[in-house]
């Protein structure tokens, strides 16, 4: 078979992540997105589309027929050369190769938005000032905008009017692992949570992990925080 | 008796009368003034209070509201600056999409620029006013069925205070309309939508986001009326691979619209300050320009009538209606140079009106330029990928009929029932 010997499947995609609780007048943050897992070469002899961890929220690289190589494309041609002893490949063999493809690009987006993304939290440091305090997606960002918002218009600083703080419970209702709709976008001005002791300092986290460990900071309920955070080990393979 | 004193104990004449009676309005009127009650009193934000299911909660769009510069009236053409107006459609939908976020009564609210087909409730706006004192604007919110929500315009009048920095107000002078039209948008969902309908637009969103990267796939599922209304006609199943691919594509796209929020984040941060500056003292310029015109306005009319009645009485052979007629037109002739002076007074505030907004103009322009830059070319980038997905996804589709019989097919299911409530 050309390419390479196949190993074992795309490691499962990382489950969403729980959504928060929030403070009055927010639905709380929706469970961050399940990435797909880390890109598995194609393998074995899984039926076409199927998907390696079936829990709800979760995406794994989908199984593919055995054989379809590591996706070393000749030319422009991405099934070139890849047909059993040189034949046409089968339609099941066809979409390996499409998804592998598929694959490889969420990989090259990812890291795209990923570096605008930090490009722009960048910018955002520098310029320093706090940005206009709100709800947004966070629980308690609208009563943290208010707080955080003094100073006369002199300052320049704004916030929206949040929801009024009394009687008005907002709670979100969301189910660990729920399935994602939403980017980890979140208000500047939420406040971040340090890891704990035995986290390290994540220099050589992928994206998958970044996103637990981004997520984790930002989560003010402590007991979701610290479920998050067990993910984040499970995922790194850390012991706690 | 003579017919002199029969005449000197008449009523008097008509030439008599016009001119005193201008002279007399002319003293009441100089003295009056146009009052508006104005109120720093901002309609609340209405939050939901209960909890929503997950399910349930639906995702907003917000476009770049339009400038509206076509629409300026035409006394308002001189107060309206081109650039703060572009630099104002993206902060009103920023400021928007923040509001409803904080009323928790919606899943995700972001500033898109771009197709809105595949969201849920998609909301856009005009800008038909904006200076420091009256905010009007334009708003239509729609959801992905095609049936308009709200279609109406919304105006807000501030005063004074709401720019007191002494006052300490930590909000956006205008948040009192952002409120109303957050509000109404809530509204029309609670009243109108039951569970079911806010499942199908959920369902039905997520298709028409699938029609955008495989529509040989999707189509099938969705219905249009004579209108262009969407329906959903069956549904795939929901382990559907092809929908768990385009699942994969949606998650990507989130963390577009998110990092386009970033922009429009620091966007807002860079000028809120200027821009705050500019209303305060702007609302003070206009304020003025805007009593000098009506005043100039005013004295013209009475001026002009003042001359009218005076020539006419200073053709009376009566001695006292030809010395009211000279009143009439001396104070007339006062009146209107006063309207001149009034004038040109104004066109001084509307200079100083003009520096300003040249100033902010110059101050945000950069970071105006800056954001659709970058907007841009990362839109363009994520289009680029998006083409090649749908290039991909058309190949697997492709694959995955070749030789497929159709009883092998998935099956499909229907649209979801009450019963699932």
């Amino acid at each position: 078979m050309p390419g390479s010997t196949a190993s074992s499947s795309g490691s499962p995609g990382q489950p969403g992540s729980a959504g928060s609780t929030s403070a009055p007048g927010s639905q709380g943050q929706r469970g961050a997105s399940g990435l797909p897992g880390a890109n598995g070469l194609p393998s074995g002899s899984g039926a076409p589309g199927s998907q390696t961890v079936g829990a709800a929220g979760q995406r794994g690289t989908p199984g593919a027929a055995g054989g379809a190589g590591t996706g070393t494309f000749s030319g422009n041609d991405p099934f070139g050369g890849l047909g059993r002893n040189g034949g046409v490949l089968t339609a099941a063999e066809r979409r390996a190769v499409l998804d592998a493809k598929l694959e490889e690009s969420y990989g090259t987006f990812d890291g795209m938005i990923i570096a605008e993304r930090q490009k722009a939290e960048k910018d955002a440091n520098e310029a320093g000032s706090q940005v206009m305090g709100t709800g947004g997606a966070g629980g308690a960002g609208g009563e943290a905008g208010q707080e955080g918002a003094e100073g006369s218009f002199g300052e320049g600083t704004i916030s929206v009017a949040s929801a009024p703080t009394s009687g008005a419970g907002g709670n979100g209702n969301m189910p660990g692992g729920a399935a994602a709709r939403q980017g980890d976008y979140s208000n500047q001005n939420q406040p971040t949570f340090a890891p704990p002791a035995d986290i390290p300092s994540g220099d050589d986290d992928d994206v998958v992990a970044r996103q637990l460990r981004e997520a984790a900071m930002r989560e003010p309920d402590p007991a979701l925080r610290e479920k998050l955070w067990d993910e984040y080990r499970k995922y790194t393979g850390l012991t706690k | 008796m003579s017919t002199q004193n029969t005449q000197s104990r008449s009523v008097w004449p008509w030439q008599l009368v016009l001119p005193a009676a201008t002279l007399a309005l002319l003293a009441l009127l100089s003295g009056c003034s146009t009052q508006t009650v104005k109120t720093t009193t901002v309609a609340p934000l209405v939050a939901e209070s209960v909890s929503i299911p997950e399910e349930e909660l639906l995702d907003v769009a917000i476009g770049i509201f339009q400038p509206g510069l076509d629409e300026v009236p035409n006394n308002r053409e001189e107060l309206t600056f081109a650039d703060v107006r572009m630099a104002e459609t993206q902060f009103a939908a920023y400021h928007l999409a923040q509001t409803m976020q904080s009323s928790g009564a919606w899943g995700v609210v972001r500033v898109n620029p771009n197709d809105h087909s595949g969201i849920d409730v998609s909301v856009g706006g005009t800008i038909l006013q904006s200076d420091g004192e009256t905010m009007i604007v334009k708003v239509t919110a729609r959801d992905v069925t095609g049936k308009v929500w709200i279609d109406k315009e919304y105006e807000e009048v501030v005063s004074k205070f709401s720019y007191d920095p002494r006052l300490k107000r930590a909000e956006d002078p205008f948040q009192g309309l952002y409120n109303r039209i957050a509000n109404d948008i809530l509204n029309y969902r609670k009243q109108n939508l039951d569970r079911q309908q806010l499942l199908t637009i959920r369902t039905l969103s997520r298709i028409q986001f699938a029609r955008r990267f495989a529509p040989q796939a999707f189509d099938q599922y969705v219905t249009t009326d004579r209108q262009g209304g969407l329906a959903l006609a069956r549904l795939p199943a929901e382990q559907d691979p092809m929908l768990q691919r385009i699942d994969g594509i949606r998650d990507r796209d989130y963390q577009y619209v998110d990092a386009l929020q970033d922009y429009y984040d620091n966007f807002v941060r860079q000028m809120q300050g200027p821009y705050m500056d500019f209303r305060r003292e702007s609302y003070e310029e206009v304020m003025k320009f805007d009593k000098l015109q009506a005043k100039a306005r005013r004295n013209m009319v009475l001026g002009v009538a003042a001359i009218v009645g005076g020539l006419a009485a200073s053709q009376s052979s009566n001695n006292a209606v030809q010395f009211s007629a000279y009143g009439g037109l001396f104070g007339g002739g006062f009146l209107i140079k006063d309207a001149f002076a009034k004038r040109d007074e104004a066109q001084l505030q509307l200079e100083a009106l003009a520096e300003l907004g040249d100033s902010l103009e110059s101050e945000i322009a950069p970071h105006t330029i800056e954001l659709d830059e970058r907007v841009v070319t990362l839109t363009g980038s994520v289009q680029e990928q998006y083409a090649q997905w749908r290039e991909i996804l058309a190949e697997i589709y492709a694959a995955e009929m070749e030789g497929t019989p159709a009883a092998a097919l998935p099956a499909a299911t229907p649209p979801p029932t009450s019963a699932g409530q």
